[in-house]
């Protein structure tokens, strides 16, 4: 396998949210990412997978700087993006992009599909005045959308429509990062199959790298190249798809993977279905914070947490037991 | 072989509309055993959840829906029963879990109190007999400390309970049939595995029928024992659950089942697309309502309509074709 090229370092990202008791005075934190580092190489997909409220929105919006990061670092291609200004940020957005998951509500309902597309290319400057439009145009083209779509509304549009307006808006100010929080978890069966093909192709033809976060196993392993498990806040597993699937090391990441229906009526699955409930990232637990559900939990798991450890190349995992 | 308990004809409920009569359901039929689970399964706007809800007769006959056809229960004909009888029949003899625990829970009363309600109107319990039972179905459906949870407010209960809750309203009376309407469709995969499996365990115990309407073919894979595939108001595709998915008939099915990015399918691989979108009921295509998308369709797919064809093993299919697909 050749060497890839490093595009994003993360490097101890945390993400916390105040909560505010009265006057303003802060109570409390909401831990939504915890200490996370991870590696992104050009070209590459890389899956970002968990269960709600697990921070992985959370962290997609922290890498590309949407959301300040409380402590931690991620550098673009040498470039560190905590702490820009607002004004160094804006040209950021040329560089990194992001789809969101409701294509109903992520579009201004006042907006036609061209003007949503031509002001990203008037916001970062991209482009004579009298080119946009061709632009945009063009690009509509690409993604599957009729040039009559650009006069119309959103509205006037179908879920799956809406989603390829998404990504090219996303698109349109060439970016080499494209942050996808799931993107096909509002879509009908039939249509997320032509949109994570619409996805596929556009990475292969303009070589994107994608931060690909959804809770859907079966569309993670379609998509990705490597994927990173998270859970809590933390970053519990990273593998390559193969890998992952194949030898699954984290008690977590097994659970979820036990949990995953079957396509296959002939697969009468033997599920080890975690109990309860996810803690809250509010008062986390202490040590390793799978220790409250885990099957194997021990003393050490409760005190200690446990550090991403590489056992093979390319898998890492974060457990004592491993 | 196990008796029938619901059985519905050529059921079709349309909607009064500014622009006239839309018909979201049109001329379905099946029906359920005792101690079965029958999996609806189509995307959004395909009449599923509105078949679920014509069932309970939940919309308003005098404004906005009309009903034809025939729904009996236990041999008893529901749409000719008048509304007092309708209500004896809801949520005792047939209850329905929906998709979103949090807009179906009342927010002012405790989920105790929600699950007394019931057990009040249809068994006449007191209330100190309706908490017991009330705490025993909790207990019933796995929630952990239920004496406590039972006076617990439903935004102080996760997701999952909240679900868990649902389950144990709709069960409290026992009832013959139960309709889950995506019941783990906001859920993670580990709380919906919970839920399933409570589902399929209680179907076991209670010898109940159950009605699972589903957008999701890998939960239908996994529960079902039957499915019935709709599309656009109709069914298009019915069989065993082992044979709809080892030889599906119908192309919309075939198609539906090659687009899921299935195991070891890497981004290598294009995934099958059914071409188009789905129309809306006010643009019905003339012939096979799925003939504009469909690969295969022929002239005649364009102009006649097909009847839904009995096969082997009651496994029907809506196509000319489907002898030869």
């Amino acid at each position: 396998m050749e060497e890839k090229k490093l595009l994003l370092r993360a490097d101890n990202v945390k993400k916390y949210f105040p909560i505010t008791g009265l006057f303003g005075k802060v109570e409390n934190y909401v831990k939504a990412v915890d200490g996370v580092s991870l590696e992104l190489c050009k070209g590459e997909t890389y899956g970002l997978v968990g269960e709600t409220g697990c921070g992985k929105s959370t962290l997609g919006r922290t890498l590309i700087h949407l959301l300040p990061a409380t402590e931690g670092s991620v550098v673009l291609d040498g470039v560190e993006l905590t702490g820009l200004s607002a004004a160094e940020s804006r040209r950021l957005r040329s560089r990194v992009q992001m789809v969101f998951q409701d294509p109903y509500t992520s579009l201004n309902p006042r907006k036609r599909i061209g003007d949503i597309l031509t002001e990203a290319l008037d916001i970062q400057n991209i482009g004579a005045k009298g080119e946009r439009m061709d632009m945009a145009m063009e690009l509509m083209q690409q993604v599957g959308l009729l040039v009559e779509h650009y006069y119309r509304y959103p509205h006037e549009l179908s879920g799956g429509q809406r989603q390829r307006v998404g990504l090219a808006r996303a698109l349109i100010v060439n970016p080499e990062l494209v942050v996808c929080d799931e993107p096909v978890s509002a879509l009908d069966v039939s249509v997320q199959s032509q949109i994570l093909n619409l996805l596929v192709d556009m990475q292969k033809k303009r070589q994107l790298t994608y931060l690909f976060i959804s809770h859907d196993m079966s569309v993670i392993r379609y998509v990705s190249d490597r994927i990173g498990v998270m859970y809590l806040g933390h970053l519990v597993e990273e593998a390559d798809t193969a890998g992952l699937f194949a030898n699954p090391l984290h008690p977590y990441t097994r659970l979820l993977l036990s949990a995953v229906p079957s396509h296959d009526p002939h697969v009468k699955k033997q599920r080890t279905v975690p109990e309860g409930d996810l803690p809250s990232p509010i008062d986390p637990p202490s040590g390793c914070v799978f220790h409250t559900r885990c099957p194997k939990a021990c003393d050490r798991c409760k005190q200690e947490l446990p550090e991403m450890r590489e056992l093979e190349p390319g898998h890492k995992v974060a457990c004592h037991w491993i | 072989m196990s008796k029938t308990i619901l059985e519905v004809e050529n059921l079709t409920t349309s909607f009064k509309t500014e622009r006239g009569l839309l018909k979201a359901v049109d001329g379905v039929s099946f029906r359920v055993d005792a101690g079965e689970i029958l999996g609806l399964v189509g995307e959004s706007g395909c009449g599923k959840s509105v078949t679920s809800q014509s069932i309970m007769r939940l919309y308003d006959e005098k404004y906005l829906a009309v009903y034809e056809g025939s729904v009996r229960f236990e041999g008893r004909e529901l749409f000719s029963l008048n509304e007092k009888e309708m209500q004896s029949i809801r949520g005792k003899d047939i209850a329905m879990v929906f998709q979103d625990a949090l807009s179906s829970l009342n927010p002012v009363f405790t989920v105790g109190e929600q699950i007394m309600e019931a057990l009040s109107i249809h068994q006449g319990l007191r209330k100190d007999a309706a908490r017991e039972k009330a705490i025993e179905m909790l207990r019933l459906v796995g929630i952990p400390s239920p004496e406590k949870r039972c006076d617990a407010y439903p935004h102080e209960l996760s997701g999952g309970m909240r679900q868990r809750v649902m389950i144990a309203i709709a069960l409290c009376c026992q009832p013959k049939l139960l309709i889950a309407d995506e019941p783990t469709t906001a859920l993670d995969v580990t709380i919906q595995a919970q839920i399933m499996d409570l589902i399929v365990e209680l179907n076991e115990k209670l010898h109940m029928g159950v009605i699972l309407i589903t957008h999701d073919l890998s939960v239908i894979a996994e529960t079902c024992q039957r499915v019935a595939v709709m599309y656009l108001g109709q069914i298009v595709e019915e069989a065993e659950v082992t044979e709809l998915f080892d030889a599906p008939r119908h192309p919309y099915t075939q198609g539906l089942l090659q687009s899921i990015p299935g195991s070891g399918k890497t981004k290598e691989e294009r995934l099958f697309v059914i071409e188009g979108t789905v129309p809306l009921l006010s643009q019905i295509p003339e012939g096979c309502r799925f003939s504009p998308r469909c690969p295969h369709a022929t002239d005649r797919c364009r102009r006649i309509a097909p009847p839904l064809f009995a096969g082997e093993n009651g496994h029907n299919a809506r196509c000319w074709l489907c002898n030869r697909l």
